[in-house]
């Protein structure tokens, strides 16, 4: 028996990572945010209150499923076991959007609970993109993939990331989560240009951005690293690179991820309706950009 | 090789879906390679795994090893919080660490992550002093498996008002799929009190063998139970009459309250139907 929800389709607008922490909160106070996403792995338990309280959540707001255990870009045939309780999941909560990772976490049947990184060569485009294929196949619908935050680099690598993305979406109808703190992690830790990195993205494939806090390190070199970390606010720069983003791909839903040392809603949701200003002044500009532009036409 | 602007017959292989071998094998040995290493400090970093600058390093590579290992250790001490408590931060990651080189999880839910854990710490040397702790590991799993378990409605306490009461001892009783029966021989409820913030109330550990773990709503509750009654509660559990349990339990436990050991069941909501057998 499902209660009335409200409509899946995610805003245009901020949302956040739905953290255990916060449950009680939503419930009781129903915030305004545009969305909430989880990891599907976090629901995959029969029953319990984890469940009692995102189906409660899920009447009220949209809901995205992010997994991060399908080892998409991994040598093993996919985990079919997994993939199954994927599809559970995601029937279970009709989410506006699916999304998963270019990045692998099994191998030779371990799980390694991280997002490693894959070397971008014909072989692994070959085997991203079967696997792409079979779980769009199985979910019976369009899934999305996010690129990676990289701390090294893979001299066998034949691709750039952008171009490889773009393959990927060609070849299997994929959409792509642009996670604008993972590209501005892998850029600072390759010396490679953000804004660069933003200017040759296939934006018309993206449907949903990431943002996120970052740790700053060095490496032995002394050269800066950072790590992908969801521990802290999103910095000034990854903000500055995602208002460079809405302009080339126009509002999207866009998630804040903060997942270790969780703030209170109020500081999170502070985060979100950052993202939601940032939205808003785009769509304003935009709006008098093209009022002036059609004022000129008629001029003329 | 890899170029895919003319059409040479290499190319269009390699653009379609087929890859050379030879190709292929490279790719599966670049995955062992850098596997290898990811729970093994020993292990250098893997060829071809470079920096910013185009030279192997460590520290960047160690980010996926601290990445790997510390996320396993923080998935453990998430799912057995008293243990972790009982040894100590230091101790439990330690112990984690060795526990995950061993057996490290086969699939990406963390929250079923740990199944064996008991064992590797009932027959860990250096706990060997420590044996209530395998215990430990056993309920807290087993509470675990109770708050993710399927959720169903149970029967209320006065269910029984609705039996006739001549077919009472053909009453079979199905539990809810949430609950588990712990036993121990040990004051598991004393150390649960000090870790955990559910215990039972009045629990004494010389008269209650077992503690049932059961969620029948969305709170796991915890009931402890007198020998005869774990073993009455067994056989409910596995299928049996109330007459037959009754019968099996009362010749080995003297002083067995029929109507005691059922009311401390009902109450407890460990059931989700009554049915009189046929």
């Amino acid at each position: 028996m499902v209660a009335q929800r409200v409509n899946a389709k995610l805003p245009a607008r901020g949302g956040v990572g739905l953290k255990a922490d916060h449950y009680r909160t939503i419930l009781d106070d129903k915030p305004d945010i545009g969305f909430f996403e989880v990891h599907a792995e976090n629901y995959m338990g029969a029953g319990g209150p984890p469940h009692g309280y995102l189906e409660a959540i899920r009447r009220d707001y949209p809901l995205s499923i992010h997994g991060v255990g399908l080892s998409i870009g991994g040598a093993d045939p996919l985990n079919k076991d997994h993939l199954a309780r994927v599809k559970d999941v995601v029937d279970r909560y009709d989410p506006g959007l699916f999304s998963e990772h270019l990045a692998w976490s099994t191998h030779d049947a371990e799980y390694f609970n991280d997002l490693l990184p894959l070397p971008y060569t014909d072989a692994t485009l070959q085997q991203v993109v079967e696997h792409i294929d079979e779980v769009q196949t199985f979910l019976g619908r369009q899934m999305l993939l996010e690129n990676p935050s990289a701390y090294v680099f893979f001299k066998e690598s034949t691709f750039e990331e952008t171009e490889f993305l773009r393959e990927i979406v060609k070849r299997t109808g994929c959409g792509l989560l642009l996670d604008v703190n993972n590209v501005f992690v892998s850029a600072t830790n390759s010396g490679g240009s953000p804004e660069d990195y933003i200017d040759r993205f296939p934006v018309d494939h993206v449907h949903e951005i990431h943002l996120g806090g970052h740790a700053p390190d060095t490496d032995e070199a002394g050269l800066p690293l950072l790590i992908d970390a969801h521990d802290r606010k999103v910095a000034d720069p990854v903000w500055a690179l995602y208002a460079r983003t809405i302009n080339r791909t126009g509002p999207l839903p866009t998630l804040i991820e903060w997942d270790a040392n969780v703030p209170s809603w109020e500081i999170l949701a502070y985060e979100a309706a950052q993202a939601d200003v940032m939205i808003q002044s785009h769509c304003q500009a935009h709006s008098t950009a093209s009022a002036e532009r059609s004022g000129h036409v008629s001029e003329v | 090789m890899s170029q895919r602007s003319d059409n040479t017959e290499e190319n269009v292989t390699v653009k379609g879906y087929g890859v050379p071998l030879e190709d292929l094998q490279l790719n599966l040995q670049h995955f062992d390679r850098f596997s290898d290493g990811l729970m093994n400090p020993e292990v250098p970093v893997p060829d071809g795994v470079v920096g910013r600058d185009g030279h192997p390093s460590e520290k960047r590579y160690g980010v996926y090893r601290n990445n790997v290992m510390a996320s396993l250790i923080d998935a453990l001490a998430a799912n057995f919080p008293a243990v972790h408590d009982l040894v100590g931060r230091d101790y439990f990651r330690a112990l984690a660490a060795e526990f995950i080189r061993e057996n490290p999880p086969e699939q990406p839910v963390l929250s079923e992550f740990g199944s064996n854990f008991s064992e590797f710490i009932g027959a860990f040397p250096p706990l060997a002093d420590y044996p209530y702790l395998k215990d430990v590991v056993a309920m807290e799993w087993a509470w675990l498996r109770v708050y993710h378990g399927a959720n169903a409605t149970a029967v209320a306490p006065d269910v029984l008002t609705t039996v006739d009461p001549a077919k009472l001892g053909d009453a079979v009783f199905t539990p809810i799929p949430a609950y588990r029966l712990v036993y121990s021989r040990f004051p598991l409820n004393r150390i649960w009190k000090q870790t955990r913030s559910d215990h039972v109330e009045g629990f004494t550990p010389e008269a209650d063998q077992a503690i049932l773990i059961c969620r029948p709503d969305m709170d796991v509750t915890l009931t402890g139970l007198p020998q005869d009654v774990a073993a009455f509660a067994d056989l409910l559990f596995f299928g049996k009459t109330l007459g037959e349990a009754a019968e099996a339990v009362a010749p080995a436990y003297e002083g067995f309250d029929l109507s005691q050991a059922l009311g401390s069941l009902l109450s407890a909501r460990v059931f989700a139907r009554v049915d009189v057998k046929a």
